[in-house]
């Protein structure tokens, strides 16, 4: 089950501002969560191939071709801020 | 009066204009965008669906039209290019008057960040966790497409009356969907009548190189409804009293379970008449059916807490003011509603060194499991049938009978299950409970996304629950 301390350290790695009084009940509903999973343990999988997803392609892989892609002015188009052609975003440190 | 594609299009020219100031009236939560110009556009196509109004989730792309998944943190998004579902639609002739609401991202018990959807046959109720399939009971759209992962399309379509079909993983292009679990969604189609959804989903079906789950081949979707066929097996293909003369259905004990005694009152009644169509139905079991909603809801945490990671308020999106990048992610991050953000760390955790083996890595096992067993059933069963939802639609602010309550992905074990192993899946209405109505899953093998429709529309045409709201 989580701690409240490993409940703000998964936050941090999800990048998410959880605050401080929300953090028992996502703790709460995550270990409820856990819980629930306990069936899967008897599951009989062992040695079984793992399934990604469910398609049956053999490979999907397309061919290695120029297509025409999106232009710079439409990646820009929706960012918060930009410098010439680059996002721009605060600083890192 | 149903709201058939048929009806729309001998509305004189005015479908449109109409679609619209039904929207505009409804009260109901249906929309979260609504196109008021495209009216210009009613008579710009020709095709199979020219002239008639649709809608589309609010996960779908539509170029220089606000797209946000239901989610604030996709306020003021607006895409610089189209979904191929929209742009099959808009070559078809159809004309998108909005898009529709859904819960957040798509996500199984995420409420959006809109509202509810409220049910047009009583807006105290639920209209379900997609506003598609009341958008459609109401009459304000012909046909509505709309993603689909734990069944938030055929949950609704459940509550509200309407008809819905989840394809063959791959069978319909994913470009410009903005997914949240990569290989549990699909996009799907709700409509009044089985004939009208397998009319729309030939408009989408097509092999796209832009998606690389896309099958190589278009499917057929309303192939062996032109011919009266419902199954190609060997079996029996005979139209005529007994159309499904011979076909075998099975019904998973699991899928009856918490299912409550109206909607079960309906379901065997629905039994009574496909057995009177011909077909042979039986009850199995479903030795998988117990892990489907664990193992689907640990497979769409772990995607999600991926698929999800691009939204930072750096490329599109609002963006929180911080001092630096990491607060500033941080900040925005936190416009997910709760469910979701539960849902990204749930992820984080399940994907972690030391948990991984134990849960996702198992996880992707049992579903190894799960479509080995439906291939074996499948030998002997042409379909599978069971409830849709375990009642009719709960009341507005309660937790629905299945999933929902503890924010699982998956509306039931059913849905889990198909979902996982990608399986085509018809949701039809089979009656009433009160005066809602209630549905059943017609569930199909991998690929026989025509048998499933062509038995749907042979249960369609033997009974008589295509009924919109003002008819009760």
């Amino acid at each position: 089950m989580i701690q409240k301390d490993e409940m703000k350290e998964l936050a941090w790695a999800a990048r998410i501002a959880v605050g401080e009084k929300d953090i028992p009940e996502f703790q709460d509903k995550i270990n409820k969560k856990l819980a629930y999973y306990a069936v899967i343990a008897d599951a009989p999988a062992d040695g079984v191939p793992k399934t990604v997803n469910p398609s049956r392609l053999n490979t999907v892989l397309r061919k290695d071709a120029v297509v025409p892609s999106m232009s710079v002015e439409d990646a820009l188009k929706n960012a918060p801020d930009v410098h010439e052609t680059s996002f721009k975003i605060p600083k890192i440190l | 009066m149903t709201h058939t594609i048929s009806k729309f299009k001998t509305a004189d020219g005015k479908a449109v204009a109409e679609s619209l100031e039904k929207i505009k009236k409804d009260g109901l939560g249906t929309f979260i965008t609504v196109m008021t110009d495209c009216e210009s556009a009613k008579t710009a196509g020709s095709g199979p669906l020219a002239g008639v109004p649709v809608a589309v989730s609010d996960n779908i792309s539509t170029k220089a039209v606000e797209t946000t998944c239901a989610s604030k943190i996709m306020k003021g998004y607006v895409p610089p290019f189209s979904g191929k579902a929209v742009d099959d639609l808009e070559q078809a002739g159809a004309v998108i008057v909005g898009k529709t609401n859904m819960a957040e991202f798509g996500i199984f018990g995420a409420p959006s960040a809109y509202g509810p959807v409220k049910n047009p046959w009583d807006k105290t109720k639920k209209g379900g966790p997609s506003g598609s399939a009341a958008a459609v009971a109401a009459g304000e759209v012909a046909a509505a497409v709309c993603s689909d992962a734990g069944g938030i399309l055929r949950v609704s379509a459940a509550y509200c009356g309407t008809t819905a079909f989840k394809p063959t993983y791959g069978a319909v292009s994913r470009f410009g969907l903005i997914y949240y679990t990569g290989s549990l969604d699909q996009i799907g189609v709700t409509a009044s009548t089985v004939s009208d959804v397998a009319a729309v989903m030939d408009v989408l079906s097509g092999n796209d190189s832009r998606d690389t789950t896309s099958l190589p081949s278009k499917t057929d979707f309303s192939g062996k409804i032109k011919t009266g066929k419902s199954d190609d097996s060997g079996k029996t293909c005979e139209s005529g009293n007994n159309p499904l003369s011979g076909v075998k259905i099975g019904i998973p004990n699991e899928y009856l379970e918490g299912v409550s005694s109206d909607v079960m009152e309906r379901f065997e009644e629905a039994v009574s008449t496909f057995e009177k169509l011909g077909a042979v139905c039986e009850k199995i079991s479903l030795k998988t059916a117990k892990y489907a909603q664990s193992a689907h809801d640990i497979i769409a945490a772990g995607e999600s807490s991926a698929m999800l990671a691009k939204f930072d308020g750096t490329r599109f999106g609002p963006r929180a003011d911080a001092d630096n990048w990491h607060e500033m992610i941080a900040k925005t991050r936190a416009l997910f509603g709760p469910a979701v953000e539960r849902r990204i760390i749930l992820g984080i955790y399940l994907l972690m060194a030391g948990r991984y083996n134990d849960y996702y890595m198992k996880s992707m096992q049992i579903r190894t499991l799960i479509i080995e067993e439906f291939e074996s059933v499948f030998k002997e069963y042409s379909l599978l049938i069971a409830p849709s939802a375990m009642t009719a639609a709960p009341d507005l602010g309660v937790a629905c009978a299945g999933g929902c309550g503890e924010e699982l992905s998956s509306y039931s074990s059913a849905m889990a299950g198909t979902d996982l192993a990608g399986l085509p899946v018809a949701a039809v209405p089979c009656g009433f409970a009160g005066k809602l109505p209630a549905g059943l899953q017609i569930i199909g093998g991998y690929q026989k996304d025509a048998d499933v429709i062509a038995t749907a529309d042979a249960f369609e045409k033997a009974t008589d629950f295509v009924k919109a709201p003002e008819a009760v």
